[in-house]
């Protein structure tokens, strides 16, 4: 059994950080997950995350039955889920700032309308005024109420 | 025996048989279509070669090896690495739409700028002109005030000239003189208060202007006729003042008559004198005096006698007593000029010469202080 454990460690599914095990990287993007605040656009992710974590149980149980082929397997489909997970995680990130920085240039692009549209009726105004017929001249023959 | 036999032989011809294909491969190859692919070699190369290697090895395991569990495994891996790749790509998507949006978000925040700038430059050239035009309307405002100010002052002056004519024109007798011109003054005049009482400065300028110029031709009209009055009534009070001084002198009397102030000293000469006693020095020298205060007036003295004697006598004894008196004012100083003699007999007697004292007062001088023309 200790031998099947060495051998999932040193198959070194989740090498990135210092991570003790894939269960633990696991509930680390777990939490970038729940971080994010995805709702629906995260829910693929969610799935991979399961199936990853589902694929990492069932290479554990592999490990403790000695099937060395079945938990390798196991894990490399935990692995793919995970960096799968990750991927659409980024994605859907990606898919929200992209949305919300549309919307945001909408605004703007809005505001900028609507400011033109202001600035020329000012400019018209303006037009108006400095076309505006001068003041009466200065009658020269009485002023007779 | 036949049985075991069979069994033998179905079992050898179904181990020999292809196991059935993973459904998996047909998954990957459903994944992997060709917009898809075509996308995901450019923009995730690695990712998919990884999966096309992890495919190759599916395909490898279940033809080669017949190896169903090991081709489901790569095929599985294949389809993972595949649908990663897509996330990928289409995070890349995500980000360039970013990127455009980002763009165009600072496209729009220099336009927004742009034109907030150009608004602020309006307004502030919109108030500067609001404040231009009004400042415009109280200078043409105050010009008018200015200039009502300036016809009313102009009006006032004018009506002041007309006035000032008007009563020169009233002090000439103008309404006698020039009945017809001063009525039309006066017209003007009325209707020029008028007009500057409502606040018509300028029509009320121009009535006072017709009233100065219709007095004007008033007073030209009458100012002769009135010199010529004052000058004939001044001569009449002269000439009665010298009738009052001439009749104040001793032994004379004075009136006026058509030709002027006849002063008449009476009994001046006894019968057949013609020379001048001390005892009427007096009423000469009065004499003299009316006639230095009267330098102007050309003097005719006329000698008279009572009818006793020779008409041709008593005109040569007439004129002798008038030249005794015209030389008398002469010796005083009246210019020789002003005074003639006239010898006028006894055809002229105020007195009746039937009795003594009638004669005496037709023995007499008149001296006539002659009227101008």
């Amino acid at each position: 059994m200790r031998r099947l454990l060495g051998l999932a460690a040193g198959l070194a599914l989740f090498p990135a950080g210092a991570s003790a095990g894939p269960g633990e990287d696991l509930a680390v993007l777990a939490r970038r997950l729940d971080d994010a605040e995805l709702a629906d656009s995260g829910r693929v992710a969610r799935e991979a995350l399961a199936s990853a974590r589902t694929a990492v149980g069932e290479a554990q149980g592999h490990l403790k039955s000695g099937d060395k082929i079945g938990a390798r397997r196991a894990f490399a489909r935990g692995k793919a889920y995970a960096r799968l997970a990750e991927a659409q995680l980024a994605r859907a990130q990606a898919e929200r700032e992209a949305r919300q920085a549309a919307a945001e240039a909408d605004a703007v692009a809005q505001k900028a309308e609507q400011a033109k549209a202001d600035a020329l009726a000012l400019e018209q105004k303006l037009q108006a005024l400095q076309h505006q017929s001068p003041p009466p001249a200065t009658p020269t023959q009485g002023d007779a109420p | 025996m036949k049985s075991p036999l069979w069994a033998a032989l179905a079992l050898a011809a179904l181990a020999c048989s292809p196991p059935p294909r993973p459904a998996e491969l047909k998954t990957f190859e459903a994944l992997r279509t060709e917009a898809a692919a075509s996308r995901i070699e450019t923009r995730q190369p690695e990712l998919f070669g990884e999966a096309q290697a992890q495919y190759r090895a599916a395909l490898a395991a279940y033809e080669d090896d017949r190896d169903v569990d090991a081709s489901r495994h790569h095929a599985t891996l294949a389809a993972l690495t595949w649908e990663t790749a897509l996330a990928r790509s289409q995070q890349m998507d995500h980000q360039d739409a970013l990127t455009a949006a980002r763009h165009r978000m600072a496209v729009s925040q220099e336009a927004l700028g742009e034109a907030l700038r150009r608004a602020t430059v309006a307004q502030d050239a919109i108030g500067q002109q609001e404040r231009l035009i009004a400042m415009q309307g109280r200078l043409v405002e105050m010009e008018r005030k200015a200039r009502r100010q300036h016809n009313a002052s102009k009006a006032k002056a004018q009506i002041d000239a007309a006035a000032v004519e008007l009563k020169a024109a009233e002090g000439l007798a103008a309404a006698r003189h020039a009945p017809e011109a001063f009525a039309q003054a006066q017209a003007a005049m009325s209707q020029a208060m008028d007009a500057f009482e409502g606040g018509n400065y300028p029509e009320a300028d121009a009535f006072a202007q017709e009233a100065w110029r219709a007095a004007q031709t008033a007073a030209g009209v009458a100012r002769p006729k009135h010199e010529a009055e004052v000058a004939t009534r001044k001569l009449a009070a002269r000439l009665a003042a010298l009738v009052e001084a001439g009749a104040a002198l001793p032994g004379a009397e004075a009136h006026l008559e058509a030709r002027g102030v006849v002063v008449r000293l009476r009994a001046l000469f006894g019968a057949g004198e013609d020379a001048l006693t001390p005892e009427h020095a007096a009423s000469l020298a009065g004499l003299v005096t009316l006639a230095t205060d009267n330098a102007d007036l050309r003097i005719v003295v006329e000698g008279h006698t009572d009818n006793r004697g020779q008409a041709k006598a008593n005109l040569a004894l007439s004129e002798a007593r008038a030249k005794a008196v015209a030389a008398h004012l002469v010796a005083a100083g009246v210019a020789a000029d002003r005074v003639a003699a006239l010898g006028r007999g006894d055809e002229a007697p105020i007195a009746d010469n039937a009795k003594r004292d009638g004669r005496a007062l037709n023995r007499r001088v008149e001296v006539v202080f002659i009227r101008p023309q």
